[in-house]
């Protein structure tokens, strides 16, 4: 029962200067279900294209069911028993059900040219256990998406592998499919399958999974079984972002410390945390008391409409549409309902804006960005309804909301990178009919980004990543829109501009809008956010003021969604 | 793909002997003939031309490569925004050829008024075709586009065909020839060229100066972000379409200045302002002019000085060099600058 079936020791995959698998040894024991978690980019997948041979190794080996298969070609892996699946089905469309799963070569060219008896006796019997023998006779192409999650599943068991790896078996089943998927794995397992799951969905982690390895930035974090491991805080820090050292400027501009203290039961883990911030504590006036811990901003809301209320006469042209902080809320969706293709990613929410900062937290693959664009007109509502100022907006495009004065800052931040500066900001105005309101936005977008100053006449694209986000911010103040909703504007950028990018945030609110923003790094966002939404599987778990949020235990519980 | 247009563009030149005749691209091709013909016998038996000979070349190189230029500049500019490869470019340089004709025999007016008319029609009916084909399937793969194109240019040709017959026609214009100490400066293709570069002039400027000329180049930049800042993307496309519509309206409308036309003459057009556009870097407006005259001077200069038409080989030889050496093209980026 304890015999290794999969070993990696020291793998080690390289993508340029990035190291994608930093020196990776994890052990998967035979006839378990083994879980591997982790953020995004945390090298989950990169894992299994290694293990599996799609990618060489840059060092390490792979040890499968006792033999070194370190560098063996894919198909050579598949057929020694070690299988995987990948995140996106790609079924032979155009085979029906049944001739994708013959035409899986057991035997390499040696499979020979006559379908042997055994192998359409494993296929039926497969097809019925997976509950799907009555699509056997349709084209591929034709099914549901669940139903080739399962096909994809039951196409590799052909190989009658000894494990099987599984990229995220569960994204955009819905919940039925996924218990019928799940409890096909455990009966499968049971008969002596081994599995190695890659998955977002931490209910699935906590129903199968034995063990759980939770790997962070290419290197494995922590490993035990789901319990230890969620209460581990290196795990929480990896998942809610570390509190990273910050200047001071930001809790002095909007008046407000975050307390990072010890929450019961992990208390050496973030020793080093909590040190991280006496600057901070120091300069506080109001220090909330350390019991419950999480970055809970205390004099958040006061302070943010205190300046808002100062800022909105000062920047007037930038709040072109008139907008004053009414307490109401803006850009309303009620039970939206939208997703891609037959992939239902937002599944009845219904949020906000609301006066200040208003985030939105999930994990990754929850639809925290499907959600905003939704909102934005960019992806289009199944069910549901989204109302600006009372008006109904649902079916708009995303340049008629524009018009209306809601303007969404793509996680990319959607610049134009052949067109100069100056002119990525004038486009901001595009939808400003009058030239001097254009020209007052503009200066006083430059004397909110003075850097951008001097760079007016270069390509967008030579900028720097901090001066990219600025310019992104800077062209979406062009638009003078009410409502902004930003979808992670801080990804991909150094951890010491994330400050910078809060700050921003927060002048859009003195500016008198009302903002909606998506954050992975929920700790930091944490501090300037006036009302939180937290999503999980696509699904509303959690609003509320950030106050409601005391004990992070419940945020790690409704982070992760486990209800 | 490309080879298979080559026989093609191969018996044009075989029949470029006699002026006037129907062969596509007849005019200047013929022209560069008939002055190599004189000037053979004047120069029997020296090698090297004269610098007046040399002279006539150049000066037809780049009148041939002015137009070339304005036919790619249509082309490269919907590709640049839409990433749409307009097959139906050259159908409708074809309309407003015949446009031109219809309107100065029914008017008796010089053909030069014809020509805006012709850009203007040739606007609306590209609106027309982007909103009843394109505009349904533009987030379709590239190749569902560029076969509905295709089927655009059939549609168009075959109409023209049936409306005036493939033989060729003329506008019976006779413009005449500028003498410049010895240098024959044709002046239908000299007024076609000032024509490409009043147009590359103006085009640019409004793509540089106008918020609109920067919604399309920052449409063309980034669709995405464009939906952002609140430009309306197909309107945009439209708009793109309209304007690479009427340049090859423009392009079109100028050719009946200096060479007799058929159904057919759009195609031959369209397969070296491909060239042009790939040669010049796709999207890219200066790349268009560049890429033209590259084509223009290797036309004169290969007709002149090499065999039959092994120009056409070195046309494509070019084309492979610039892929292989720089696959971006000459000047290759977006529609600005």
């Amino acid at each position: 029962m304890t015999r290794p079936i999969l070993e990696t020791e020291g793998l080690t995959k390289r993508f340029g200067s990035l190291v994608a698998n930093d020196k990776l040894s994890v052990t998967v024991e035979e006839d378990t279900i083994h879980g591997i978690m982790g953020p995004n980019g945390s090298g989950k997948s990169t894992f299994f294209n290694t293990v599996t041979g799609f990618y060489r190794p840059d060092g390490g080996t792979v040890r499968f069911d006792g033999e070194d298969v370190t560098g063996w070609k894919p198909d050579e892996i598949a057929r020694r028993g070690l299988a995987r699946t990948f995140q996106i089905p790609s079924p032979f469309e155009d085979l029906t059900v049944k001739e994708n799963m013959l035409a899986v070569f057991t035997g390499g060219l040696r499979s020979g040219v006559r379908v042997p008896e055994e192998k359409r006796a494993r296929a039926d019997e497969l097809l019925e256990l997976l509950e799907i023998d009555h699509v056997a006779d349709q084209e591929a192409g034709g099914v549901s998406g669940g139903q080739e999650k399962l096909l994809e599943l039951g196409r590799i068991l052909m190989l009658e592998p000894a494990c099987v790896m599984l990229d995220e078996p569960t994204a955009g089943v819905n919940p039925s499919l996924r218990n019928r998927l799940l409890d096909h794995l455990e009966t499968l397992n049971d008969r002596g399958t081994t599995f190695v799951i890659i998955e977002h969905d931490m209910r699935v982690i906590a129903d199968v999974c034995d063990r759980v390895t939770v790997f962070n930035q290419g290197q494995v974090l922590v490993e035990g079984d789901f319990e230890s491991v969620t209460g581990d805080e290196r795990v929480r820090d990896a998942y809610l972002g570390g509190a990273a050292e910050h200047d001071a400027s930001l809790e002095t501009l909007i008046g407000e410390e975050s307390t990072e203290s010890p929450s019961e039961g992990a208390a050496a883990d973030t020793g080093a945390t909590a040190d991280a911030e006496p600057a901070a504590e120091d300069a506080s006036t109001e220090p909330t008391p350390a019991a419950g811990g999480g970055a809970i901003p205390a004099g958040g809301e006061a302070a943010g409409s205190a300046a808002a209320a100062t800022a909105s006469s000062a920047a007037s042209a930038l709040s072109g549409v008139g907008a004053e902080p009414d307490g109401e809320p803006w850009l309303v969706g009620e039970d939206l309902v939208s997703g891609y293709g037959n992939h239902r990613v937002v599944d009845g929410v219904s949020v906000e804006s609301r006066d200040g900062v208003t985030c939105v937290f999930g994990p990754n693959g929850s639809g925290k960005s499907t959600l905003l664009k939704t909102l934005a007109g960019v992806v289009p509502a199944w069910e549901g309804q989204v109302t600006h100022r009372g008006v109904d907006v649902t079916g708009n495009r995303p340049a008629e909301n524009v018009h209306r004065g809601v303007t969404m800052l793509p996680q990319d931040g959607g610049i134009f990178g052949n067109l100069t500066v100056r002119e990525n900001l004038l486009l901001g105005g595009y939808t400003v009919g009058d030239g001097a309101v254009r020209e007052e936005r503009f200066d006083e977008v430059l004397s909110s980004f003075p850097e951008l100053e001097g760079k007016l006449d270069d390509r967008a694209q030579s900028l720097s990543g901090g001066q990219q986000m600025m310019l992104s911010y800077g062209r979406a103040m062009m638009t003078g829109a009410e409502v902004y909703l930003l979808d992670e504007p801080s990804s991909g950028l150094a951890p010491s501009l994330i400050d910078q990018v809060f700050e921003m945030t927060r002048r859009l609110v003195e500016s008198g809008a009302q903002v909606v923003l998506i954050e992975q790094n929920v700790r930091e966002a944490l501090r300037i956010a006036d009302y939180v939404y937290i999503l999980a599987q696509g699904q509303l778990q959690f609003e509320g003021t950030p106050d409601d949020l005391t004990d992070e235990d419940d945020l790690v519980e409704l982070y992760l969604g486990l209800d | 793909m490309l080879s298979s247009f080559l026989p093609d563009a191969c018996c044009r030149e075989a029949a470029a002997g006699a002026p006037g005749a129907a062969d596509p691209l007849g005019g200047l091709a013929a022209l560069a003939g008939t002055v190599d013909a004189t000037a053979a016998q004047a120069v029997l038996g020296i090698s090297l031309p004269s610098p007046t000979i040399f002279a006539q070349y150049f000066v037809f190189a780049v009148l041939l490569g002015g137009i070339y230029g304005l036919v790619a500049l249509g082309l490269t500019m919907i590709f640049g925004v839409m990433d749409v490869i307009n097959f139906a470019h050259g159908a409708l340089m074809v309309v407003a050829m015949y446009t031109v004709l219809v309107f100065s025999n029914a008017t008796g007016l010089s053909p030069f008024f014809a020509i805006p008319f012709a850009v203007v029609l040739l606007f609306v009916l590209g609106v027309l075709i982007y909103r009843s084909t394109i505009a349904p399937i533009i987030d379709a793969p590239q190749e569902n586009q560029l076969i509905v194109t295709f089927g655009v240019l059939l549609i168009l040709i075959s109409g023209v065909e049936m409306a005036f017959g493939s033989d060729p026609r003329q506008l019976g214009l006779e413009l005449g020839s500028l003498n410049i100490s010895g240098v024959f400066v044709p002046q239908g293709q000299l007024y076609a060229l000032v024509i490409a570069l009043v147009a590359l002039t103006a085009t640019w400027l409004f793509l540089q100066r106008t918020m609109l000329g920067r919604a399309i180049r920052g449409t063309a930049d980034n669709r995405d972000g464009a939906q952002y800042v609140g430009i309306d993307v197909p309107r945009i496309d439209a708009l793109t379409f309209g304007i690479g519509a009427a340049l090859a309206g423009l392009a079109g409308g100028v050719i009946p200045l200096f060479q007799s036309f058929t159904p057919a003459l759009g195609d031959q057009y369209l397969i070296n302002a491909f060239v042009v556009v790939v040669l010049g870097g796709l999207g890219s407006f200066p790349g268009a002019f560049v890429g033209g005259l590259i084509i223009g001077f290797i036309q004169v200069f290969g007709s002149a000085y090499l065999d039959g038409s092994s120009y056409q080989i070195l046309i494509f030889l070019a084309f492979i060099l610039v892929l292989l050496v720089k696959p971006e093209g000459l000047l290759g980026g977006s529609a600005d600058e």
